[in-house]
Parts: C-alpha cells; sequence; structure tokens
C-alpha cells in the first residue's frame, strides 16, 4: 500500500495533480525529493572524499560504497538491470580489484613485523598542477556535461527514438525485457564488440604482467596455515548459491531484469572468492577447456551471427521463431565468457587450478 | 525540475570531481579511481537522459551503459596491471613525469637506471626501500609453490 | 487517504526500529576507538538492524516468493556479516590485541 501510494505519487507529480486531495501525494512527492537529494549529496560526498580523501585505503573503500549508493540511483531512475550490474561489477569486482592492486602497491606483507602500519601516508603528494588551474578544468567540465544534461532533458524529446522503437518491436524480439532485447537482437554488434573488449583486456593484462606476482592478489591463505573456522561453512554455502544465482539471473534476464553480464559478474565473483580463500590457484597457462571458454562467446555470436545473413536475409538476424532459444544459448555462452576473463583479470594468471585442501 | 534533470546535474558535478581528482593527483591507484568515477558520471548522464520521457525509460542508453560498466572494469583491471607492473619495475606508485624532484629532469634515467638494476640482479635502485627485495623474495617462494604444486 | 491500516503501521515502525539500530550501530562505528569495540557496535546492532527492515519488508511483500527471497536475502547478509566479522577479529587479534587504532 505504501509502494501504491508512492507510485501515484510519481504519476501525481509528473502530471501536476494539483487538488485539494493530493496533499499525501505531494507529502510522498516531497520525501522522493528528500531521498533523492540524499543519494546526490552521498555521491557526491564519496566522490570527492575518493579523489582528494587522505588515506588511500579509505578512498578505496569509499570507493566500493560509493558505487553501492550508484546501484540505489540507478534504481531509483528505473534502471534495475544497471542496479544489479553495478552492485556486482561496479562495487563488487572492480572493488576487490582495487584493494588486491592497493595491497601490491603500498606493499604491505609481513616483513616489517606485525605493527607495521597498514595505511601509510599516502594522503595528498605536491601537486605539479597549480590548484586554481585544477579547479577551472574540473568545473569547465563539470559545466560542461551538466549542460548538455539540462538542455537535452529540456528539448521537446523526439518522437521516434531508437528506444520507443525497441519497446515497439519487442514482441518480435523473442525475449520480453528490452534491456536484453536491445543487447542481444537490436544492437548485438555492440554486444559482441564488448566481449571482444573484455577477451583483449585478458590478453593485454596477461602481456604486461609476465609472472604470476606483477597481477593479482598475493596468497591470503597459505597451504601450511591453518584456515579460519568460518570460511568452509561459508564457501560450501556460498558457491552452490551463487551458481544458482548465476542460473538465476541468466533465465530471468529474458522478462525481468537480469541476464549474461550480471550472471557472469556473480560467477566471476564466485571464482574470486575461491581465488582468495585458496580454493583456487593461479598458473601460468590456460588450459585448452580454458581457451575455449575465453573465445567461446565470440566464436558462437559470430557464427550465428553470419548464419543469419545465409537464414535469415541479415547478419546478426535470428531466423524467425528461432529467436529466444538462440538468445538463451548465446546468454549461456557468454556468461562464461564473461565470467572467466573477469576471474583471470582478477587472478592476474592466464589459468586457474583446483587445489585440494 | 524534473528527476532526469535534477540527475544530470550531479552527473556535471561529479565530472568536475572526476577531473580535478584526475589533475591533482599523482599516485597511480587515486587516478584509477578518478577516471572511473568520471566514468560512472558520464554513465549517470546516460541513464538520466534514458528518463526524460514522459511515457517511458529509454532502453537503449540502459543496454549503452551495460556494456559501458563491464568496459570500465576491464580498462580498470588492465590499468592496474600496469600499474601493478610499473611498481614492480621501479618501484613509484606516480609517473615519472609528476616528479618535481630533481629526478624528474631526467625521468627516463631514473627508468631505465632502476630496469638495468633490476634484471642484473643488483641492489636496489635509488628512493626504493629496502622492503621491496623482501617482497620480491617472499613472492618468488609463491611462486615456486605454486609452480611445484601443479 | 485513510487506508493506511494495522500491517502498514507495523511495517513502518519496524522500518523505523531498523534504522534506529543502524543509527545505533554507525554511531558506534564511528565513535569506538579499537576494531574489537567497534565490530561489537557494528554486528550486533546491524544484524538487529537489517532483521528489522526485512521484517517489515516481508509485511509489505506481494506474494509469497516475494517473503521467500527477502528471507534469502537476510540470510545471506547474515552469513556474510559473520563471516567477514570473525576474519576481520581474527586478523585483528593476530596484529597485536586489536588496541591499535584502525581505519574505518
Amino acid at each position: 500500500m505504501i509502494r501504491a501510494l508512492a507510485d501515484d505519487a510519481v504519476s501525481g507529480a509528473a502530471t501536476g495533480a494539483a487538488t485539494g486531495a493530493a496533499t499525501d501525494l505531494e507529502i510522498a512527492a516531497l520525501l522522493w525529493w528528500a531521498f533523492d537529494g540524499l543519494l546526490a549529496l552521498g555521491l557526491l560526498g564519496l566522490a570527492y572524499q575518493v579523489v582528494a580523501g587522505r588515506q588511500l585505503f579509505r578512498s578505496v573503500v569509499l570507493f566500493i560504497i560509493y558505487g553501492l549508493l550508484m546501484a540505489v540511483a540507478w534504481a531509483r531512475l528505473a534502471a534495475p538491470d544497471l542496479a544489479l550490474a553495478e552492485a556486482a561489477i561496479g562495487a563488487g569486482l572492480t572493488g576487490a580489484l582495487l584493494l588486491s592492486a592497493y595491497r601490491n602497491l603500498i606493499g604491505t606483507d609481513g616483513e616489517e613485523g606485525p605493527h607495521a602500519p597498514i595505511t601509510p601516508p599516502a594522503g595528498a603528494p605536491p601537486m605539479t598542477v597549480p590548484r586554481w588551474a585544477a579547479l577551472f578544468a574540473a568545473a569547465l567540465a563539470g559545466l560542461l556535461v551538466a549542460g548538455i544534461g539540462w538542455v537535452a532533458v529540456g528539448l521537446q524529446p523526439p518522437e521516434q527514438t531508437a528506444g520507443r522503437l525497441a519497446l515497439e518491436q519487442l514482441a518480435e524480439s523473442g525475449v520480453e525485457n528490452p534491456v536484453t532485447a536491445v543487447l542481444l537482437n537490436f544492437r548485438s554488434i555492440d554486444t559482441i564488440g564488448e566481449v571482444v573488449v573484455l577477451f583483449v583486456a585478458f590478453l593485454a593484462a596477461r602481456v604486461v604482467a609476465q609472472e604470476l606476482d606483477h597481477a593479482g592478489p598475493g596468497d591470503w591463505l597459505r597451504a601450511s596455515q591453518r584456515e579460519p573456522l568460518l570460511v568452509g561453512p561459508l564457501i560450501a554455502f556460498i558457491a552452490p548459491m551463487a551458481v544458482l544465482v548465476t542460473g538465476y539471473l541468466l533465465w530471468a534476464g529474458g522478462h525481468q531484469p537480469g541476464g549474461a553480464f550480471q550472471a557472469g559478474a556473480v560467477l566471476a565473483a564466485l571464482a574470486v572468492l575461491l581465488r582468495l580463500t585458496g580454493r583456487l590457484r593461479p598458473r601460468l597457462e590456460p588450459t585448452l577447456l580454458e581457451r575455449s571458454v575465453l573465445v567461446g562467446g565470440v566464436v558462437l555470436f559470430s557464427a550465428i551471427g553470419l548464419a543469419g545473413a545465409g537464414l535469415a536475409g541479415a547478419v546478426l538476424e535470428y531466423p524467425p521463431g528461432w529467436d529466444y532459444r538462440l538468445i538463451l544459448l548465446i546468454e549461456t555462452v557468454l556468461t562464461l565468457s564473461i565470467a572467466l576473463p573477469l576471474a583471470l583479470l582478477f587472478s592476474g594468471s592466464g589459468g586457474l587450478r583446483q587445489e585440494v585442501r | 525540475m524534473s528527476q532526469a534533470a535534477f540527475y544530470a546535474l550531479v552527473a556535471g558535478a561529479l565530472t568536475g570531481i572526476g577531473i580535478y581528482g584526475l589533475i591533482t593527483q599523482r599516485h597511480l591507484l587515486r587516478r584509477v579511481l578518478a577516471v572511473n568515477i568520471l566514468g560512472s558520471s558520464v554513465f549517470l548522464l546516460l541513464v538520466a537522459l534514458a528518463r526524460r520521457h514522459p511515457d517511458y525509460v529509454d532502453p537503449v542508453p540502459h543496454a549503452m551503459v551495460l556494456t559501458g560498466i563491464v568496459i570500465a572494469v576491464s580498462a580498470t583491471a588492465f590499468a592496474l596491471v600496469l600499474a601493478r607492473r610499473y611498481h614492480a619495475a621501479t618501484g613509484l606508485t606516480h609517473l615519472p613525469e609528476d616528479e618535481e624532484s630533481e629526478e624528474a629532469l631526467a625521468p627516463g634515467l631514473l627508468n631505465r637506471r632502476s630496469l638495468a638494476d633490476r634484471r642484473s640482479g643488483g641492489g636496489p635502485p635509488p628512493g626504493q626501500p629496502e622492503r621491496r627485495q623482501g617482497a620480491r623474495r617472499r613472492s618468488d617462494e609463491d611462486r615456486r609453490s605454486d609452480e611445484g604444486a601443479q | 487517504m485513510e487506508t493506511i491500516d494495522l500491517i502498514d503501521l507495523v511495517s513502518i515502525g519496524l522500518l523505523l526500529l531498523g534504522a534506529l539500530f543502524f543509527l545505533t550501530g554507525t554511531v558506534g562505528l564511528l565513535r569506538f576507538n579499537n576494531c574489537f569495540a567497534r565490530l561489537h557496535a557494528l554486528t550486533k546492532a546491524d544484524n538487529v538492524g537489517l532483521g528489522c527492515i526485512a521484517l517489515g519488508l516481508m509485511l509489505q511483500a506481494e506474494s509469497g516468493w516475494a517473503v521467500a527471497k527477502i528471507a534469502l536475502i537476510w540470510a545471506l547478509a547474515q552469513l556474510a556479516a559473520t563471516v567477514s566479522a570473525h576474519l576481520i577479529a581474527r586478523f585483528s587479534l593476530r596484529l597485536g590485541g586489536g588496541v591499535r587504532r584502525m581505519p574505518p
């Protein structure tokens, strides 16, 4: 009932319901504005702390919180797909990557004894650019983006946009979630390009980090060390749950928020967890299976897309009646092809191997 | 003011903060953070623009941003690997052109010297703390144990 | 709009109570000076707060499946909080009694 009231409030505020009976709605609209304002203040404050805070470690942690707040902002902007992806990738995986890089760059290994400072003063080093110049450039860029946004929002939106077309053609795409339809049917060329970028990032990282200790986390748990008591039960519960969530997100992507990206991110997060707790160990060279998973998404997607040229009349077009099945097949393979490079980028290795504890 | 316009203004402010951090900070990790903030501000602008139509939410910018998030994380991962390699080779956490001291006048010299030291197994390059050696040794052990257990 | 019935009232009460517990936990996190006291404040107060908020949301759920999903989320958050608190405390103990001021 509260939710219905809130929905009424939003639509009421949009249509300008200015009757006397609408005071409740106005109050609810006001509350939503207060929420948006608080969210914006939180985002801005966190962003400033992230780029200009005193301690680097604190900045990294605040960046993770910034990602979570950004996920809330996207939920507020009616983009639940993005909220899921941001929470899993933007806050989760990026946070793990940053923290492991922080540990490596700052170099807190037990060499200095247990009382070594975890966060050495990494604060503001002397600036090479005068502050006024930086402020000027920042204000200029900010005004530019805000101005673009302000003008674009104020313009009369065109009648026929790509988004409206996509929504009108939704029934023909084979899926009910418009974002999935755009990603895997109407604009699938972008998605192929994106998987290629991910793969190239993985290759580039392999070229740069030739040794295992140039990338990826150190061994948080050595084989010789006794594992903390609760880690085993955690893995025993989380691992099947993460696989279940992956499958659910993959399947749900057809008709509600979810899809290959979110599912792949959850699977990659599971791999990160296993890597951190020593269940998976780095290995320099990928196995044949890992190699085929790495390129599988691109190969399958391109093959189906090219087959569409013969069977459906255009490259990247699906034969009529086969849309849903083909999209589901591509999404399943894409999930693996997204999860593995992400996991390997975190692990900083070419492959992973299982460790029996 | 509509919700879309409000979030577009927030996106502008975030862009300003990101640019400011990118210019003023020297530490590599901070710069990666600033670039990430910058990217998320552009994402926020796109998603706010998707909300401007009164009767529907545009799915195309959502799909673009979803693609963008994955690309941002792969670029971040690559940047962090680069930073680590750079740190392992030179012991620095900022780029030599940002150096204000005398060494800044010949940044290439510093780099080459420390790289050469690394290769020849010599002592730590100037300006590099001794403990990096220890870190190096330990990770060598780790690597051996990793390789050996295969 | 006189439709605010008992369930809504209970739900609002639970949500506010949960928010209050979160506030308490956060104040504790900011004010206490060592790692264990902070963990104490955070884990105890926040878990109760999360429970209250989950219950309050369950009352508003539309179907049994939504209730089950919220319960699952609650269970996962509990598990993650337990294990991370355990790991932080263990690490802190090894560092030397946890009396040193940890970065918040």
